[in-house]
Order: structure tokens, then sequence, then C-alpha cells
């Protein structure tokens, strides 16, 4: 492995990084179960048993692939905390995820100078059976720290989580946050040089979180570098010294926080979320421009926290006037459904942006991840409600936290509780 | 900061086969706990827990001595009792369906990690041979509680120990080369289709009855025997197992190479392919 000493080259560097999705067809079988599986499988072996030399370039307007990063160039500096931005789906993760070696780029490049540790997807850490002393040693191997080395972090790694009284429990058990806190103290005490973060300063308690910050921002001086995905603008302003933009895989912006995020929080009004499904009818008249996820004060956030209620809100833009708008939302546990619910006709006398949402109460969910699914109807005014062309469809991933499991209303939080809800419900006891 | 760090380059093109391996080495500390990991998840919310490992592989094995010792398929003409004759040609054959049970699952099974982190995804199939291994091994003492019974009946000892015994050990490997070349090949389709994981169930059985383990290779009509060794690898691996072990049987050096150089082969194939596929498996998941 070539190895560098130099310490004013940049920690990360990405040159005109690309990553093309191929949509597969899904094949359906007579009796309806539908799957991507043989065109997924197909287009695969072409590109085992091809050199990379003969294969086909993808077209920018070929339907057949989405550009999920298309280009992007950037470097990151020792001991910087940079943030990166952008709308639902706008290839923030993917960014991310090649950076930790887990998807593979389509073209472009990438030099990583030190040890990686990836905090990748929300949920609980990535072996939640497994105690937390031995979770800290997978982190360990993995960012290639010898054994010795970890052992003797440990209790330094175990003290900074707060976790020391949880050493030997599985790390499922363990309160909500937990993972992240352990992930993120693994990389503090073990000195990796660089730390890669999707949306994980969101949750984790107050407390841990303002201890990371702190860290963080120290971090300059001992010149780890931190990138640091999330739709937390208040957590992003807080600890990143620049701000990265990203829109349909390009990079809109790069500079200093305030600026970028000012930016994007004017421009994130004018254009749309995705190429419209139709461009005929009136469903092209609707256009959705933005979903996301708000907390108790409409801050827009990654995560929800259970104890406080949250809001799934979508910006859609209507074109012409006297249409009639249904919203439908749906929230999904893996594939379980766990409930739907529709707005009542909205009709729009004059054309414009229209805000929408749905208000989630507080001790409703329980700590899983959730997708939420939105879909907007259109039809002229008037039409009965199942004749309305679907203008737009949305899918919103998040993560649904207990920040404070000791002050919950069930004192045995620690140990999770089953179902896809976990509502709060009251109890009668009295002699019969 | 004066500490040397270690470079990684992310590029479209995959870094070359030779440096993929060497990766392998970097990730040993990850293997160990790869390799446990496989072997316990399966025993968490069951009650019989780690107990399957050992009741798993017995049960088929006894059930088959049962009913092929009453009901012999063929007459084999065999100098040691039948449980013997059986048993010494099942135990390759049983790492091989063990192992062909367990890898092309492997993908799946760490796909939590895979879409959280990078670890050379090789590591799963091969960390996924513990499960056969210990299989194999509860085999290996039913055996020898088959040969001490055989012993205490007053019948004499079995097994024929020699400096040729040492055959075992390039027919075990041989075995394990085998399963890993369908192993890498069907992790890969198993992401995709998740059918061949049973259907491979039904292959191996079909394979068991084209090896001599029920009978011996004599039942073969001697003109075709060559045509089994060619389609069927395992076929030679069995019968130099059993002659190893009892002296039973033909060693034939040029079959031996066929069998062996055909595994080589299949095993090379599925190598560079699960390479070229695991930049993309990412894509997948």
């Amino acid at each position: 492995m070539p190895v560098a000493s130099s310490a004013s080259a940049p920690r990360v560097s990405v040159e005109r990084l690309s990553k093309v999705f191929a949509r597969h067809a899904a094949t359906r079988s007579k009796r309806g179960i539908s799957t991507e599986g043989p065109a997924a499988l197909r287009h695969l072996l072409s590109r085992v048993f091809s050199p990379a030399e003969e294969r086909e370039t993808p077209d920018r307007g070929d339907t057949r692939y989405l550009a999920a990063l298309d280009g992007a160039s950037f470097d990151v500096a020792p001991g910087e905390v940079v943030g990166i931005i952008g709308r639902n789906g706008a290839g923030k993760s993917t960014l991310l995820k090649i950076l930790a070696r887990v998807l593979h780029p389509t073209s472009g490049r990438v030099t990583l100078r030190g040890r990686v540790v990836s905090m990748l997807e929300l949920g609980i850490g990535f072996a939640p059976e497994l105690t937390v002393r031995q979770n800290i040693q997978i982190h360990g191997r993995l960012a290639g720290v010898p054994a010795r080395r970890v052992r003797a972090a440990e209790e330094e790694i175990l003290a900074f989580a707060g976790l020391t009284p949880f050493a030997d429990q599985p790390l499922g058990n363990c309160p909500g946050g937990s993972a992240v806190q352990l992930g993120f103290s693994a990389v503090i005490c073990l000195g990796a040089e660089i730390l890669l973060a999707d949306e994980v300063l969101a949750i984790g308690d107050s407390e841990f979180r303002r201890a990371c910050e702190a860290r963080v921002q120290a971090s300059g001086a001992s010149g780890e570098s931190v990138l640091f995905v999330s739709h937390d603008m208040a957590a992003i302003r807080r600890i990143c010294t620049r701000v990265i933009w990203i829109d349909r895989g390009r990079i809109v912006s790069d500079g200093p926080t305030e600026d970028v995020v000012h930016a994007y929080s004017t421009e994130l009004l004018a254009g749309r979320l995705r190429e419209p499904l139709t461009t005929e009818g009136l469903a092209s008249s609707c256009a959705l421009l933005d979903l996301r996820l708000l907390d108790n004060d409409r801050e827009q956030v990654g995560a929800l926290q259970l104890t406080e209620p949250g809001h799934i809100d979508c910006l859609f833009r209507l074109s012409r006037p006297d249409v009639v708008v249904l919203v439908d939302v749906e929230l999904w546990y893996g594939k379980h459904l766990v409930f739907a619910t529709t707005s009542h006709p909205i009709t729009a006398r004059e054309h414009g942006t229209f805000r929408a949402g749905v208000r989630l109460p507080a001790d409703l969910l329980n700590e899983l991840p959730y997708q939420a699914r939105v879909r907007l109807r259109v039809g002229a005014m008037g039409t009965p409600t199942p004749d309305l062309a679907v203008a737009a469809e949305e899918r919103l991933d998040f993560q649904a936290m207990n920040p404070h499991p000791e002050r919950s209303v069930w004192n045995d939080w620690s140990w999770g509780r089953g179902g896809l809800l976990s509502p709060r419900l009251s109890w009668r006891v009295e002699a019969a | 900061m004066n500490s040397a760090v270690p470079i990684t380059v992310i590029e479209a093109r995959p870094e070359t086969m030779l440096a993929r391996l060497r990766a392998l080495w970097r990730y040993r500390g990850f293997y160990g706990f790869l390799f446990k990991e496989l072997i316990t998840r399966r025993a968490r919310g069951t009650l019989l827990g780690m107990w399957w490992l050992i009741l798993r592989p017995i049960v088929p094995a006894v059930g088959l001595i049962y009913a092929f010792g009453s009901v012999r398929p063929v007459e084999t003409q065999t100098a040691v009792p039948y449980a013997v004759f059986f048993l010494s040609g099942y135990l390759p054959v049983r790492l091989f369906q063990s192992a062909l049970r367990y890898l092309p699952r492997s993908l799946g099974w760490t796909q939590g990690l895979m879409r959280r982190t990078y670890f050379p995804r090789l590591l799963a199939p091969l960390a996924a041979f513990g499960t056969p291994l210990i299989e194999f091994g509860v085999i290996v003492v039913v055996f020898a509680v088959v040969v001490g019974m055989t012993v205490w009946r007053g019948e004499p000892f079995p097994l024929h120990l020699r400096w040729d015994t040492w055959w075992l050990l390039p027919c075990l490997l041989a075995t394990s080369l085998f399963s890993l070349a369908f192993g890498l090949v069907f992790s890969v389709v198993a992401m995709f289709f998740r059918d061949v994981i049973f259907s491979l169930r039904f292959f191996s059985s079909l394979l068991m009855l084209l090896t001599p383990v029920i009978y011996p290779v004599t039942f073969w009509p001697e003109n075709y025997r060559w045509a089994l060794y060619a389609i069927n690898p395992m076929a030679q691996v069995v019968i130099v197992t059993r002659w190893a072990l009892t002296g039973e049987g033909q060693f034939e050096p040029g079959f031996v190479l066929l069998s062996f150089g055909t595994i080589l082969v299949m095993l090379a194939a599925s190598v560079v392919f699960f390479l070229r596929a695991e930049v993309h498996l990412g894509d997948q998941m």
C-alpha cells in the first residue's frame, strides 16, 4: 500500500466523479409477481463478460439510466468539516457511498489519504446482536487499526460514548443513538483520519451531540476530516466550516457555510424535484418541488424524535388554475404499510406554489427506519377522486429516534419495544 | 502530522485482481469476526441453538445408513461393512453438500454490513465455510463411532490405514475448492434470484446419485465410467477418499488428474467471475 507523509495534501480528492445506475424493467410473471431480477442479472452479466472499453456509455437523455452523480470534483483539506446538502435524491448519499467504497463509480477518481470510518444508513449500528465491546473491535478492524491499539482505546471509547454501563450488552438493546455515539467515539479515539457520516449527528442525545460538535470543531487541530450529509440545516450551520450543495448529481455551490445554506434555502422554491412523469394532460401542470421531514419547530431534519411531533411536508407548484389536487401519504416500514392518509381535495383557483403536509403526533412511531411515500394526484375541477391522474411520486427515508430514553414515558425503553408503531396508550386497572 | 497514512485510490477501472486478492490478507482480522458471525447467527432465536450444527448432519447420515444398509441398492461385494463403506464415501460428499447449502447465502447474510462498509466481498463466501466444516467434523465423529462399533462387535478393523492415506488431504481440499467454485458463482446469482438457493439442494442430491457413494463404482458399466468422471469431478474424489481409508476400489492416476484439473479450472473461472461482478454488487443492494 502506498504511504504518504505529507500533511498539506488534501485528505480527500474527488475528480469528475460520476455514478450511473441502470433502471431495470420489471418482468411480470403470469401470476402477477413482478421482479427486476432477470433484467438486473442480465445487465450484471453483460458488464462481467464485456471489457470496460467496449461498453456503451449511456446518453444523458437515456431514460434507462439514471445519473445519480454527474462529474463532481472537490478536495477536502485536513481538519475540514464539510457538510453536503441537497434535496431528497440529489446524489448526496451516493457520493458518500462511493467514498466509503460501498458503491463503485462509473467514472472519475477518488483519492483518500488516511483511514476511513464510515457511518452510513440510519438505524441501529451494523451488528446489533453483538456487544458494544465487540462492535468496537469491528470498527477498529475495518478501519485497519491493529487489535492491540483497539483494546488500549476501548475504555476511552466507551467513556466518550457514555456506554460504559452497557459495555457487555448487545448494541441493539442499548438506548437509541448508541450506535452513532459508538461510531463517532471510535473515530475520535482510534485516530482514523476520515469520517463519513450520513445524517447521524441528527440523532444521539443532546448532551452527546454537544460533545461531538465541540470535538468536530476542534478536529482542525488534530487534522481529522469529516464529510457530513444532512438535511438538518441547524446542525450543518453549527458544525460545518464549508458546505457543498449538490443537485441532480452536480455540485451547484461550494463555499462558506452561511452563503451556501442561504442560497440553497432561497433556491429550494424554484426548481422541481424530478423530471415530470408525464408531459401531457393536466398531470403535467403540477410539479413536486420538495419533500421533507420537519420537526416540531418546522425545521428540516433527517430524523424524527419520538417524543415530539413531526411533519411530512411537500411543496408543489401548479402551473394552471382550476384544478383539484389530492396528496396521498403512506408510511412504510420495509414491506409493511404502517398507515395511509389522503388530504382532502385541494382546489386551486389560482396557480402558484402550495405547501401540504401531514402532522405526525408525538409518541406514535416506534424506533425504526421508515419510508414515507407521497403521491400527488391532479384532475380538472369536479373530477371524481378515482379518476385523478398521478402527477408526481416521491419517497423519503427517515429514522425515528428516541433521544431521551430516561425521560420517556416508558421506563424500560432501553430494551426496545416491538411493533410498527409504539403509541402512547392509557391503562386502567381496577378491582372488578 | 508526520505519521504515515495509507492512500486509497478509487477509480472506475477496478483494481487488478492480484491487488484485490492481496487485500484479503489485510482484512484477515475482519475475516475472523465474519467467520464466527456466520456460524453463530443461524443459532439465534432457535430453541436448540448450536445443537442444530450437530443434529442437522447426523439425522440424514444415520437415516441413509439405515435405509441403504437394510435395503441395499445394489449387491455390494465389499470386504468392509456397508456402513463403513457408505460413510467413507459420504465424508467428502457431505462437505460438498453443506458448502453448497451455506456459501450461496453468504452475500445475502452480509448484505446489511455491505451496505454500510467496505471489505473485500470475497471474504463473505470464504467465511461461510465455518458451518460446513463443523458439519463435516460431525460426520467424521459418526464415522469414528461406526468404526468403533464394528470392532466392538468382534469384526476385524475395517480401515486400511497406510502411507497412501495422505490422499485424504488433497481430496478434502479438492472438495472445498469445488464447492467454493459453485459458491462464488451462485452467491452472486442468489442476489438476484433467491430461487437458486432452494434449487441447489436438488442439484446436490442429484449429484450424489451420480457419485458412487451409496453404491460402488463397479455398478457403472466399465465402458462409460470415463463419462461419469468427465462430468462429475466428485466421483473421483469419493473413490480416492474411500480407497485411502479402506483400500476398497482402485486408484487411477489419469482420472484423478483429470478430475482435480477440472476442479482447478472451474475454481479459477469462478474467482474471475466473482471479482468482476464484485464491484457491481453494490448497485443491487
